[in-house]
């Protein structure tokens, strides 16, 4: 009797020692959620500035750097011609990908102006990280927005993908960048200079 | 009770449909394909080649001229009653895939936008906040568990799958709007109803389709992951599935 006892005891003990360190290096539904709030409201005032959407771009580009691994979604957004590339090739990509997704968003914002956000949960995800929902009030029409939020490798919790109305910006961009990349067989310095133009 | 109010020949057809997708959709088990999961592509892309072409002779122009000449106020009534005579539609799923409280907000939005927005025409659910819900038969064999057998590209009718494009059938026999109704008035409402629908839709997307058909370099693509992948999210009524989360991570550092 004493003995289960404490083997009950020890197990308890080991479990939830375990599961302490599980979410001391894994991203917190409250860390993700605060995240996403601080980057939309970033990107809502930006949207509500005056100003042509070429002249916001900058701003969008500082604004990912910091919340986004914009490298590791660059790479994902290549699909399976990722693992062929040399470093020049993967440095100048990172670079045209980063303008690209700029461009796009800054373009698209410049339809819109009195957008609000609301936060309505997250939920954890283990390995694949915690995914905030939130729905975007944009001209009357509700507009639901999913952000994947993970650590990066150092440990820092940063934006993966971004799902609006079930569409994931990267699924989206993977498979529109490898069709291009293989109708140009497979040149991926081709598909970087047409990248540099898509868009514009 | 059913037979009544479908009669004989619905029931009829509605069995004969159900097989036929048991039947084609078994050759994909994916309750939505992948990219790759596309056996008949070159048929597809052939068709989507004509697609396009109806689109710049006429959808483009039609809706364009649609915007230009029908006042705001009267196009958010049409978009009112192409959502509104779907309700029955999207509740008869509801029910068939045993989702109560799907059922009941779109019996409720039907019940109030069919009195106080007069049959339709405004939608006061909404800002009574009724949630507003979309299901199709397509949608209901996939909860059951049908495969969505291969991708496909319809003339006219665009991108679907063997099941959910078989499944229309069935969703026009499960509409009782297509019993009730007799007279000139409800033969032209009845007719208008898929090209009224198919102008609205070109209309409210317009920037976003004329980015897609004639400012990418494969639009093809783009349509099937876009269709598939908003298929799946009404699949899973918005819900997001592990599996189908994208993993950054998952290979070496880029």
């Amino acid at each position: 009797m004493k003995r289960r006892k404490f083997f009950a005891l020890a197990s308890a003990f080991t479990l939830s020692t375990m599961m302490g360190a599980g979410s001391a290096i894994a991203v917190t539904e409250g860390e993700a959620r605060s995240l996403v709030e601080n980057v939309a409201n970033q990107v809502l005032t930006l949207i509500r500035q005056p100003g042509a959407p070429q002249s916001k771009t900058g701003q969008l580009k500082s604004i990912m750097a910091q919340s986004v691994d914009i490298r590791q979604v660059a790479g994902a957004a290549l699909g399976r011609y990722a693992r062929g590339t040399n470093p020049g090739q993967r440095d100048r990509y990172v670079a045209a990908y980063e303008d690209y997704v700029a461009r796009i968003y800054a373009n698209r914002f410049s339809e819109y102006s009195g957008e609000t956000i609301a936060i309505n949960g997250a939920q954890d995800f283990g390995r694949k990280g915690v995914v905030v929902d939130s729905s975007v009030n944009a001209n009357g029409q509700v507009i639901n927005i999913k952000w994947q939020v993970r650590d990066n490798r150092s440990g820092q919790p940063k934006i993966n993908d971004i799902i609006v109305e079930g569409l994931s910006m990267i699924s989206s961009q993977q498979s529109e960048f490898t069709q291009m990349i293989q109708d140009l067989g497979g040149d991926v310095d081709a598909f970087i200079t047409r990248l540099q133009t898509l868009g514009t | 009770m059913l037979g009544k109010i479908f009669g004989r020949r619905a029931n009829f057809s509605f069995a004969a449909v159900l097989t036929g997708i048991m039947v084609l959709s078994g050759c994909s088990n994916s309750l939505v394909p992948d990219d790759g999961d596309d056996p008949v592509e070159s048929v597809n892309r052939a068709v989507h080649s004509f697609n396009k072409g109806v689109d710049t002779v006429a959808l483009r122009p039609l809706s364009k001229g649609y915007e230009k000449v029908v006042p705001e106020t009267f196009r958010h009534v049409i978009n009112n009653e192409v959502r509104f005579v779907q309700l029955p539609v999207t509740f008869a799923n509801s029910v068939l895939q045993g989702n109560v409280e799907r059922a009941g907000d779109t019996a409720a939005r039907f019940f109030v936008n069919s009195t106080l927005g007069g049959l339709g025409a405004l939608d006061p659910a909404t800002d009574l906040g009724i949630p507003e819900h979309s299901e199709d038969f397509g949608q209901t064999l996939a909860v059951w568990g049908v495969a969505s057998g291969p991708y496909l590209e319809l003339p006219l009718l665009g991108p679907t799958t063997v099941r959910d494009g078989l499944s229309r059938v069935a969703d026009t026999a499960l509409n009782p709007l297509t019993y009730i109704g007799q007279g000139t008035t409800t033969t032209i409402a009845k007719a208008a109803e898929t090209p009224v629908r198919i102008i609205d839709t070109r209309q409210r997307f317009g920037n976003l389709i004329d980015e897609v058909l004639y400012e990418s370099d494969d639009s093809y693509t783009i349509v099937r992951n876009t269709f598939l992948q908003r298929r799946r999210n009404a699949i899973l009524n918005g819900n997001i599935d592990a599996d189908s989360l994208p993993d950054i991570y998952n290979d070496e550092a880029f």
